[in-house]
C-alpha cells in the first residue's frame, strides 16, 4: 500500500509564491479530501503530486520513494479530471488502453485490466464507442476506468463531479466511494464542495488563500472547525456567526445573554470580543412566550422535505435555523431561537482562530 | 398616446423587410455578375476561333465548340524557346506543391504544438519573431534567399523552390495550428502525460487525430496559395522547375505573331482548374475548420 508525504512543499510560477511549506502525511489507503474555494491552490497541490507542476522545493513520498522530479507515469499515481479529458478520437477501449499500450504491457494483460475496470463501472456496453457519443456521467466513469486500469497505489481526483448534474453527482460520489472500499488505494481528491468533502473523506484538509486551515476528520471538521474560514465554509446554510462581549461565564450578544462557559477551551477574560458560531440545527425554534433566547422575527421559510429552512432576522443580524416540516412557523412570526449551549462555538474577534 | 401609436413600427417592419431584402438582392447578384464576367468572358473566348474573336464580340457565345486551342494551349503552345505547352509546367507546379505543403504543415504544426503545449522558453518572443517575418512582403526578401540558396547549392533546384515555399508558409501555418490546440483543454495532455505519452506520443496518437479539420483548411490555404505562387517559381526555379504560373505567363507574353487568344484564355483557365476544384470540393471543411479553430484562438 502507498502512502503519500508532502514535506515542506513549495510552488512558484516565476517570482510568485503560490505555495509555501506544506506539510501533508497520508497514510496508505485513506481517502483524503482537499477542500478549498477555487483559487486556493489544491488542484496545484494535486498537480504536483501527479508530477504536471514543477516544485521550486520541498519533497514528495510517494509509497515511501522521493518522486519529487519523477515523471507523472513512473510515480504510480492514476488521475481523474474535472473535463473527463478523454481522449476523442478513440474509443472507451482505447482510452482504457491508451496508458497501457503506452507502458508496452502485454495484449492480454491489457484485455484483462480493460474487461475488468469495464465490469466494475459498468460500462462494458460501451467500450466500442466515442467519448462524443457518450453521457456526461458515462464519460467520467470511463475516466475512471483509465485510472483504474493503470493499477495505480495512488488515485488523484481532481474535482471529478463539478461537470455532473446533482442527480448524477451524488451518483457517482457513492460510485467513488464504493471504488475505494474495494481497491483500498490511496485517494487524493480535491472539491470545493463541501458535502463530497463530508461524504467521501476519511480526512478533510481545507485550504485557503494557499494555507491549509485545518486537517481532521469530517467529524472534527464540522464539530470542531478551527477558524471562522473553515466554519463557514463547510455546512449548508453556513453557520450564523454573532458578536458578543465576555461577561464571566456568559456573552452578551446584542443585548441578550447567552451562556458559553462549556463552549470555551478555558475562561476569557470579561470584555473580551468574540464571535459567536452556531449552525442552524443547533438553534431551537421557540415561541415568542420562551423566557430565553434571541428574539428574531421569521424573513423566509424554505420547506425542504424533511425539514424546513427558517431565514430569520433581528435587526440587520441574519440568522438561519432549521425547524421540523410538521412546523408551522410562517414569515412575519415573531419567534425566539434557543441556543443549544454546548454547540456554541466561540472565535477570537481578530484572527478568527477557535477559543 | 404609445397605444395608439403600437401598430405603427409592426406594419413599417413588416414592409420594410422585403424590401431591404430585395436591395441585398440586387446588390448581391450586381457584385456576382461583375466578379463573374471576366472568367465568363475568359470561358467563351477559350473556345472561339480567332476569326470570331476579331470580330470583337467579347460578350457572345461561340459559333462552335473546339477543344482545339485547349489541346494546344495544353501539349504545343511555346513557352519561350520550348513549344511542349503547360504539361510541363503542370508536372512542375505538381513537384513543388506536393512536398511544400505537406512539409508547411508538418513543421507548422509541430511548431504550434511545441509553442502551445510545452513551456518553451521565451516561447511568446519565438512567436512573435515567427509572426513578424510573416508579415514581411515577399519582394523584400527574394535577394537574401537568393544570396541564400546560391551558397548553399539550392539556387534554381527543386529543393530550393521547396525550402523557400516552406519558409514562407511557416508562420501562417504555426498560428493556425497554436491557435487551434490552444482551444484544446490542458487536462487532456495531462491526463496522457499521467498515462505515458510523450512528445511525440501526444503529438501523433492524440493530437493528430484531432486536428483533421486544421490540416485540411492549412491544405487548402497552402495548395491554392503556393500553386498560383508566381515569384517564387520563377525567381528559385530557373528553367527547369518553372511552375505553371511562370510557363503561362511566357505563352501569354510571347510576342511573336499573332496573339492566340483563345489559346491563351485557354492556357489560364488549365492554371487556375486546380486552385478551382480545391476550392469546390472543399469549402465545407473549410468553413468548417476556420470556425473550429482559427477564429476562436
Amino acid at each position: 500500500m502507498t502512502g503519500v508525504q508532502l514535506r515542506n512543499l513549495g510552488i512558484r510560477y516565476g517570482q510568485v509564491e503560490v505555495l509555501k511549506g506544506i506539510d501533508l502525511d497520508i497514510p496508505a489507503s485513506e481517502f483524503i479530501v482537499l477542500l478549498g474555494p477555487s483559487g486556493c491552490g489544491k488542484s496545484t497541490l494535486l498537480n504536483a503530486i501527479a508530477g504536471l507542476q514543477d516544485v521550486a522545493e520541498g519533497q514528495i513520498l510517494i509509497g515511501g520513494h522521493d518522486m519529487t522530479s519523477v515523471e507523472p507515469k513512473n510515480r504510480g499515481i492514476a488521475m481523474v479530471f474535472q473535463s473527463y479529458a478523454l481522449y476523442p478520437r478513440m474509443t472507451v477501449r482505447g482510452n482504457l488502453s491508451f496508458g497501457l499500450k503506452v507502458a508496452k504491457v502485454a495484449k492480454p494483460e491489457i484485455e484483462k485490466r480493460v474487461a475488468h475496470a469495464a465490469k466494475m463501472l459498468q460500462i462494458e456496453p460501451l467500450l466500442d464507442r466515442k467519448p462524443s457519443e457518450l453521457s456526461g456521467g458515462q464519460r467520467q466513469r470511463v475516466a475512471i476506468g483509465r485510472a483504474v486500469v493503470r493499477d495505480a497505489g495512488v488515485f488523484l481526483f481532481d474535482e471529478p463531479l463539478s461537470n455532473l448534474d446533482a442527480q448524477l453527482r451524488s451518483d457517482l460520489r457513492v460510485e467513488i466511494k464504493r471504488l475505494h472500499q474495494r481497491l483500498k488505494s490511496t485517494m487524493i481528491y480535491v472539491t470545493h464542495d463541501q458535502i463530497e468533502a463530508m461524504t467521501l473523506a476519511d480526512r478533510i484538509v481545507v485550504m485557503k488563500d494557499r494555507v491549509i486551515q485545518q486537517q481532521g476528520t469530517p467529524d472534527e471538521i464540522y464539530n470542531r472547525p478551527a477558524n471562522t474560514f473553515v466554519a463557514r465554509f463547510v455546512g449548508s446554510p453556513a453557520m450564523n456567526f454573532l458578536n458578543g462581549v465576555i461577561r464571566g461565564n456568559e456573552a452578551v450578544v446584542d443585548g441578550e445573554v447567552v451562556r458559553i462557559a462549556s463552549a470555551v477551551s478555558s475562561p476569557l477574560a470579561d470584555g473580551r470580543k468574540v464571535i459567536i458560531g452556531i449552525r442552524p440545527e443547533d438553534m431551537a425554534v421557540q415561541t415568542d412566550a420562551t423566557p430565553q433566547g434571541l428574539a428574531v422575527e421569521v424573513d423566509v421559510v424554505e420547506p425542504m422535505g424533511p425539514e424546513k429552512l427558517v431565514w430569520c432576522k433581528r435587526g440587520d443580524i441574519g440568522l438561519s435555523t432549521k425547524a421540523a416540516s410538521s412546523s408551522s412557523v410562517k414569515s412575519g412570526d415573531k419567534i425566539r431561537l434557543g441556543l443549544t449551549e454546548d454547540r456554541l462555538h466561540i472565535f477570537d474577534v481578530e484572527n478568527g482562530t477557535r477559543l | 398616446m404609445t397605444i395608439a401609436n403600437g401598430p405603427t413600427p409592426v406594419r413599417s417592419s413588416k414592409f420594410a423587410a422585403p424590401l431591404s431584402r430585395v436591395l441585398v438582392y440586387v446588390l448581391l447578384i450586381v457584385i456576382a455578375v461583375v466578379t463573374l464576367t471576366p472568367l465568363y468572358v475568359m470561358i467563351v473566348t477559350a473556345f472561339k476561333s480567332m476569326e470570331e474573336i476579331r470580330t470583337g464580340t467579347l460578350l457572345s457565345l461561340p459559333h462552335s465548340f473546339t477543344f482545339e486551342h485547349w489541346w494546344k494551349a495544353w501539349s504545343s503552345a511555346c513557352t519561350g524557346l520550348r513549344c511542349e505547352g503547360l504539361k510541363v509546367g503542370f508536372v512542375n507546379s505538381l513537384l513543388i506543391t506536393i512536398p511544400s505543403v505537406a512539409l508547411a504543415i508538418s513543421a507548422g504544426a509541430i511548431t504550434g504544438y511545441a509553442l502551445s503545449f510545452w513551456r518553451v522558453r521565451f516561447a511568446n518572443v519565438l512567436f512573435a519573431v515567427l509572426l513578424i517575418g510573416g508579415f514581411f512582403p515577399y519582394q523584400v526578401l527574394i535577394y537574401p534567399l537568393v544570396r541564400i540558396t546560391s551558397t548553399i547549392g539550392l539556387f534554381t533546384s527543386l529543393a530550393g523552390v521547396i525550402a523557400v515555399h516552406v519558409v514562407f508558409a511557416l508562420p501562417v501555418v504555426t498560428l493556425l495550428f497554436r491557435n487551434y490546440f490552444a482551444t484544446i483543454p490542458i487536462d487532456l495532455f495531462k491526463a496522457a502525460r499521467v498515462d505515458g505519452a510523450g512528445y511525440w506520443r501526444f503529438f501523433f496518437s492524440i493530437l493528430l487525430p484531432m486536428s483533421v479539420p486544421m490540416i485540411a483548411v492549412a491544405g487548402i490555404l497552402q495548395v491554392t496559395f503556393i500553386w498560383n505562387d508566381y515569384i517564387v517559381g520563377l525567381v528559385f526555379g530557373g528553367i527547369n522547375y518553372a511552375p505553371m504560373t511562370v510557363q503561362l505567363n511566357n505563352i501569354v507574353h510571347s510576342t511573336y505573331g499573332e496573339r492566340e487568344y483563345n489559346v491563351e484564355m485557354a492556357a489560364t483557365l488549365l492554371t487556375s482548374i486546380l486552385p478551382l476544384i480545391v476550392y469546390f470540393t472543399s469549402g465545407r471543411w473549410f468553413v468548417r475548420g476556420v470556425a473550429s479553430g482559427a477564429v476562436k484562438g
